[in-house]
Parts: structure tokens; C-alpha cells; sequence
């Protein structure tokens, strides 16, 4: 019940919070979903499998652009080249994975760096395929040949998607495979001596989470209705670690919180635009240091000090 | 009987240091064999060898009939191989049933497709991983720890988490690197016992890495002594007792 209860509202909430916004409110609802869906990916990779990334913009770029190049170049639906992007991106997870079989930590924060530039890098300069400079425009999100005109329909697309991968990843969590990719993290040694291949598992968290992050690219620049690789800069790939360890990586709704902080942080931070990153910054090092569970652990962490407190 | 492991002129050097030279002993199936030898004499690198997690530079394993070295580590399991660690390895984070449902997860699981599907299959794996590490925690008289996170528990109990943890895969090889390091007499006495059910009930095959002399004197069937990495000496604890070269090399040192 302690748990069915809050997410009963959770849910009752996003579904009616469209009913009382203005189509403002409607595109930063969309934003906190698709951000969602990026935390959540980056919660499997780093939270459970203890892989870092400081590239996943790229894959967010791969989405983007395969998903927007499919539906204006080949005409196909938009649920088909979610599914596409979703691939696509996976795959390329698989290739940046592969470093992740031989090095760990701050190479591996390099080499998924390097990858995510050079993938923008290729985007940028594929002139024909993307528009290059100029970038590139996106229609919007459709559904068996209707097209979802305004933020406030796609929304609840983009919810249900967010919806899947919540059930997927909450799955994979309760497995014996997220079971055997927490022991991978916490000593490869003896996870591998209880048979876990790890190659094969980190190859798996990779190209999952590189996945999910691409269909979230799909929907942003579906919903955003242009791209640029300016939208896929390294600055973007912090403010997504930086949106999962604010939220908090080991939870589902950990990654919930994080989608709706980097929506909404934006606005609330207006005022001080050439400050955003130095406050985001400081944020990542006050939460890793103080509240290395995110905001998630909140409701735990006041429940223990009023505890403590009554004692 | 049949040999459950076989050891033919295995080496290993690290940047000249012979650590593992031209060593070579086989244990028999359902038996107790010790390994031991002074600190440095390269136990732990040559268990590491027959656990994959080194690659010796020539020589050849056996497991069973099957040729260990041209298998990954993560196939060693599936084998009926199992080991505990000198320094612990632990899954710290995880509550002690858990780690024990680890010890033997994959052999249960159902594939990632069932598992991000939630599917009764993957459903069904966990279950009985997870039953079967309470029976085996139970059977350590572990049970009042089994949600306990393992980092939080004291130092004896992580020993036999990792133990649980070998074992609830019912493995036909066990390796244990130095299990009583750190037990006093009484301890490392009902240990030993349980060594010699293992062997004598289940049929199990043990290879004891271990400084205790009483306990390896008690529990093994052979020992092979090994001193910079070769071996010195092979026979059963009456032998290796008298053996001139082990006592000068080793019990020696130890007695003094």
C-alpha cells in the first residue's frame, strides 16, 4: 500500500496535469518526458550497472536525426521510426560499448565523450542528410496517419512510451538479470566467477540505455520541430547526468524527478542564464556529496531524522 | 577414483618472477586436497590460474575431462566450479540473500528478452534462485541475516555469506582461498568438519588454499606444499608431516 499509493497519484497527476496548463505548460510537460526517458536510460547504465557515459546527447543525436531522416526522407509513420531510432541508437550503443569492455571510469567518461563528438561532428558536416548549418525540419509526432498538431496530444504519446520503458526497466530491476548487473558493478571478479559474462552484460546495459535514449531524441526533435547539433553539445550530455543523480539514479522515480527538474530547471534558473551551467554544477556536486541517492531518498532521509528526532 | 582436477606443468611469471613454475598434482573426485606453502609461495596466483581470473603462460587444466583453459571465467559455473576469495569479494551492497541468490542466478535466468518483459518464465527463475538461497542460508544457520546488507555485517558472517554463496550452486569443485583466516580454534575446528561432510556427503570436490595447520592437517585427504611457486612435496598429512623438505621449508618456520 506505501507504495501503491503515491504511484496512483503520480499517475492520476501526469495524466490530468495537461487539463490545467496553457500550451506553454503543455510543451514542458512533453520536455519532462522525454527527459525522463534519457534519466531513466542513464539510471540503468550508471545506477545499476555502474557504467559511466558522458555521451549520451550522442545517442540522443542518433534518435533525433534517424528518426527525423526516416520520416522526411522515406516517409515512414513516426510510431515505425520511433521504433527505428530506437535501434539505430541501441546499435550504436553496442560500438561505444565495446571500449567499456577494456576500460572503466574516467577512460570510459573519455571515450563515450569522444564518441558523442564525433557523432555530432558527422551529423554537422552530412550536409545532404541533415541540413548540416542550417539543421533540419522535423514534423510533428503522428499516430496511424494523424498527425498530433499540438503538445497537448503528444504529450499523451510520449507519457505512454515513457509508461513502456518505466515497465520495462522496473522489470529488469526486479530480474535476476538487473540481480547480476548490480554484481557486475559491485566486483566483476566474482560476479564473473558466478557466471555472469560480463561482456555480454555491459554490451546489453549499453545498447538498452542508448536505446531508450535515442527514442527520447525522436520525440525531442519531433516535438521541438527543427534540429541543430547545437541541441547535442557535451553541455547537454552533463545537464542529463545532472538531471539522474538530482533525481537519483537508482529508482524509477528517481528518473521521474530528474525529467521534471531539467524541464522546469530552465525557468526557474531564467534569470540567471550565464549561470546555469555553474549552478548545475554545483548542484551535482552538493547532491553526489550530501544526497548521493537524489531526490528520490528525500521522503526516506526526513523520515530517519524525524525519527531520530522523536528519540 | 576418477580425478575432478588435473594440473599438468603449469607457469606463470610476472616480469621474471616465476610465481607458478612447472606445477603439476591432480585431485581425486570427492576428495579434501590442501594447498599450501609460505606467504609469497604463490597460492592465490596459482588458484586464480584454475579459476580463469589469471592466464598461466603454458600448462594445461582440467576440470572434469574438460580443458579449463580454453574457457572464459564466467563458463566456470556452469562447469560445477565455485570459489571463495582470500579478501572477500562480496556483493557489499546487497543484502546477504542476495549475494547468495547470486552464487547461483545464472544458471537459473531466463534471458534478458523475459526478464524487460517481466515474463513468468524470468518471474519464476528468480523465485527459485531465491529459494534456494534461503535453504542454503538456513542450512549455514545463517537465516536471521538473509536482509541484512552485507557490508553491515561482522567480518565471520561475510566469510560465510561467501561460503553460501559458492555453495548454493552445488558445485562438484569448490575452491576456498584461506576460509579460516581470521577464526579462532573452536572456529576453525567445525569448519574443518563441515570440509569433510561436504566431501564425504555430497561428494563434493575441495581445493583448500589455507595457513591453518590444524585445520589442513585435519581436513584434507592430500596436500601438495608449494614453495616459490613449485612444488616440493605431495602426500597425505601423516607424509607431508614427516617430509624433511617440508618441515625445513615451511612447518619449520612456523614451529619456530
Amino acid at each position: 500500500m506505501r507504495t501503491v499509493l503515491p504511484a496512483l497519484a503520480a499517475v492520476a497527476s501526469a495524466l490530468t496535469a495537461p487539463l490545467f496548463l496553457g500550451p506553454y505548460g503543455h510543451y514542458l510537460l512533453c520536455m519532462a518526458a522525454i527527459y525522463a526517458m534519457v534519466a531513466l536510460s542513464l539510471g540503468l547504465l550508471l545506477g545499476l550497472g555502474g557504467q559511466i557515459s558522458i555521451g549520451h546527447a550522442g545517442f540522443w543525436a542518433v534518435g533525433a536525426y534517424g528518426s527525423a531522416i526516416l520520416v522526411q526522407k522515406l516517409a515512414l509513420p513516426f510510431l515505425l521510426s520511433l521504433l527505428a531510432s530506437g535501434l539505430l541508437a541501441g546499435l550504436v550503443g553496442l560500438l561505444v560499448a565495446l571500449p567499456a569492455l577494456r576500460v572503466r571510469g574516467h577512460y570510459l567518461a573519455i571515450a563515450t565523450l569522444g564518441f558523442s563528438l564525433v557523432i555530432v561532428h558527422i551529423l554537422y558536416e552530412w550536409d545532404g542528410l541533415t541540413g548540416g548549418r542550417q539543421g533540419m525540419f522535423v514534423s510533428r509526432p503522428s499516430l496511424f496517419g494523424h498527425e498530433l498538431g499540438s503538445d497537448f496530444q503528444a504529450y499523451y504519446l510520449i507519457l505512454a512510451v515513457l509508461a513502456l520503458f518505466v515497465w520495462i526497466v522496473v522489470n529488469l530491476r526486479r530480474s535476476l538479470g538487473g540481480l547480476s548487473l548490480s554484481a557486475l558493478r559491485l566486483s566483476d571478479v566474482a560476479a564473473q566467477s558466478c557466471g555472469v559474462n560480463r561482456a555480454g552484460a555491459t554490451l546489453f546495459v549499453f545498447a538498452l540505455s542508448a536505446a531508450i535514449t535515442g527514442v527520447s531524441g525522436a520525440f525531442y526533435g519531433a516535438i521541438l520541430g527543427q534540429l541543430s547539433t547545437d541541441s547535442f553539445t557535451l553541455v547537454v550530455s552533463l545537464s542529463f547526468l545532472t538531471m539522474a543523480i538530482v533525481g537519483g539514479l537508482n529508482s524509477v522515480v528517481g528518473a521521474l524527478l530528474g525529467g521534471i527538474f531539467l524541464a522546469y530547471a530552465p525557468e526557474v534558473l531564467r534569470a540567471f542564464e550565464q549561470w546555469q551551467m555553474f549552478i548545475y554544477g554545483a548542484l551535482l556536486v552538493a547532491f553526489m556529496h550530501f544526497l548521493p541517492d537524489g531526490l528520490a531518498s528525500l521522503p526516506r532521509r526526513l523520515a530517519r531524522i524525524g525519527r531520530r528526532g522523536d528519540a | 577414483m576418477p580425478e575432478a582436477l588435473t594440473v599438468r606443468r603449469l607457469s606463470l611469471a610476472f616480469s621474471g618472477l616465476r610465481a607458478v613454475d612447472d606445477l603439476s598434482f591432480e585431485v581425486c573426485e570427492g576428495s579434501v586436497c590442501g594447498l599450501i606453502g609460505p606467504n609469497g609461495a604463490g597460492k592465490t596466483t596459482i588458484l586464480n590460474c584454475l579459476t580463469r581470473i589469471a592466464t598461466p603462460d603454458a600448462g594445461a587444466v582440467s576440470v572434469f575431462g574438460e580443458d579449463l583453459l580454453a574457457r572464459p571465467v564466467h563458463a566456470l559455473a556452469g562447469l560445477g566450479v565455485m570459489r571463495t576469495f582470500q579478501n572477500l569479494e562480496l556483493f557489499s551492497e546487497l543484502t546477504a540473500l542476495d549475494n547468495v541468490a547470486m552464487g547461483c542466478a545464472a544458471g537459473h535466468r531466463a534471458g534478458w528478452a523475459a526478464e524487460l518483459l517481466g515474463l513468468p518464465a524470468a518471474r519464476r527463475a528468480r523465485e527459485i534462485a531465491y529459494a534456494r538461497a534461503e535453504e542454503t542460508l538456513a542450512a549455514l544457520g545463517l537465516q536471521a541475516v538473509g536482509d541484512r546488507v552485507v557490508a553491515d555485517l561482522p567480518f565471520g558472517t561475510q566469510k560465510s555469506v561467501e561460503l553460501a554463496r559458492a555453495l548454493v550452486a552445488r558445485p562438484r569443485l569448490l575452491m576456498m582461498d584461506e576460509p579460516a583466516a581470521g577464526m579462532n580454534t573452536a572456529e576453525s575446528a567445525a569448519l574443518g568438519r563441515a570440509i569433510r561432510d561436504l566431501a564425504r556427503e555430497r561428494g563434493m570436490t575441495i581445493l583448500l588454499v589455507e595457513h591453518d595447520m590444524g585445520l589442513v592437517m585435519s581436513a584434507c585427504d592430500r596436500i601438495v606444499v608449494v614453495v616459490q611457486g613449485r612444488r616440493i612435496a605431495e602426500g597425505t598429512p601423516q607424509e607431508i608431516r614427516a617430509d624433511r623438505q617440508v618441515i625445513e621449508a615451511y612447518l619449520g618456520q612456523a614451529a619456530a
